[in-house]
């Protein structure tokens, strides 16, 4: 006849494994969910990785692309300042030798190319602004960067996060996808925009500091 | 003029348009500098009666080139005029707190430039 601590150990592994069931039972539902957020969020995740791979790929070009914009107009605004200077000193070296009605002709003309050698600062300004974009842009590949080694991790950590990044990177291969340029334009135009202040306002800050 | 001025920006654009208006407005004791740290390297031994400096430049910024001078006894007097892409009220007061004695947003106009200039060398 089994002894009274024997016939509890037994009862006690019927509970457990009464316990199991009805946790199982519990889980069920969550990992059904579960199962099905991942079904959901795979064909996003294609979409994403397309677009970062795609996105990713045309930085280092684009960033090369904005330098060598900086460097062709330096050279061509040198090249402009250069003729300027050049007709600025023929129009000095007139003015002496012309009769006194013409030389405010030539006085027009002399203000006028000091306008356009002003206007050059353009080329000073968009280089700043270009290379303010090319700064966003290093520093987005050096996150996409760490993005894609932080995935190559997840391969290696678990057989689900193997499967998954498998999945993604295979279907990746054979996806296409539209980018909504417009949109993408607009937020990087908005990125690099900003409000300014106007010289009468900097001017009354300085005021009575001098 | 007897007047020395010192302009610096990274941009060669820039150090022309400057100096062909230092010129014009008669200024021809000029010294340019490329950015803070060549600025400091060129003042060495000088006596510079105006600074022009622009804000953003590689090795040391305009920022940076104040801080240092408004530190050293025989550079803390000197004026200084910002001249700079940045126009936000945030960088004007950064400027202004660093002791920079007057502010121009590019683009700025010869007059506006000679104005500024003939306020801070008196």
């Amino acid at each position: 006849m089994p002894k009274q601590d024997q016939i509890d150990e037994i009862m006690q592994k019927i509970e457990d494994i009464r316990l199991f069931f009805k946790m199982s039972e519990e889980f069920t539902p969550f990992l059904s969910d579960l199962f099905q957020f991942l079904k959901d969020m795979l064909p996003l995740m294609y979409d994403a990785n397309v677009s970062i791979v795609e996105s990713a790929n045309n930085l280092p070009t684009a960033s090369s692309r904005i330098n060598d914009v900086n460097q062709a107009t330096e050279m061509a605004t040198q090249e402009i300042l250069d003729k300027l200077e050049f007709i600025s000193a023929k129009l000095d070296g007139l003015t002496a030798s012309l009769p006194q009605e013409k030389q405010g002709e030539i006085e027009t003309i002399q203000t006028d190319v000091t306008d356009i050698i002003f206007a050059l600062q353009f080329q000073d300004i968009t280089a700043q602004k270009l290379e303010h974009a090319n700064r966003i842009l290093k520093a987005i590949y050096e996150k996409f960067i760490t993005l894609f080694e932080t995935a190559e991790r997840m391969r290696t950590t678990s057989k689900v996060g193997e499967k998954v990044m498998n999945d993604i990177q295979e279907k990746s291969s054979t996806y296409e996808r539209k980018l909504d340029r417009e949109k993408l334009k607009q937020q990087f135009t908005d990125m690099v925009r900003s409000e300014g202040i106007s010289q009468d306002d900097i001017d009354q800050y300085f005021k009575g500091n001098n | 003029m007897s007047k020395k001025i010192l302009f610096i920006d990274d941009s060669p654009t820039m150090r022309r348009i400057i100096g062909n208006t230092l010129n014009k407005i008669g200024f021809d004791d000029l010294i340019e500098a490329e950015n803070g740290l060549d600025a400091l390297q060129k003042m060495e031994g000088q006596s510079v009666d105006l600074i022009l400096t622009d804000w953003n430049m590689p090795e040391m910024s305009g920022e940076e080139f104040v801080r240092v001078i408004r530190g050293e006894a025989a550079y803390k007097d000197i004026p200084v005029l910002m001249i700079t892409t940045r126009g936000m009220k945030d960088d004007v007061m950064t400027a202004l707190s660093l002791g920079v004695n007057g502010y121009v947003v590019k683009p700025f106009t010869p007059d506006v430039i000679k104005k500024k200039i003939s306020e801070l060398i008196k």
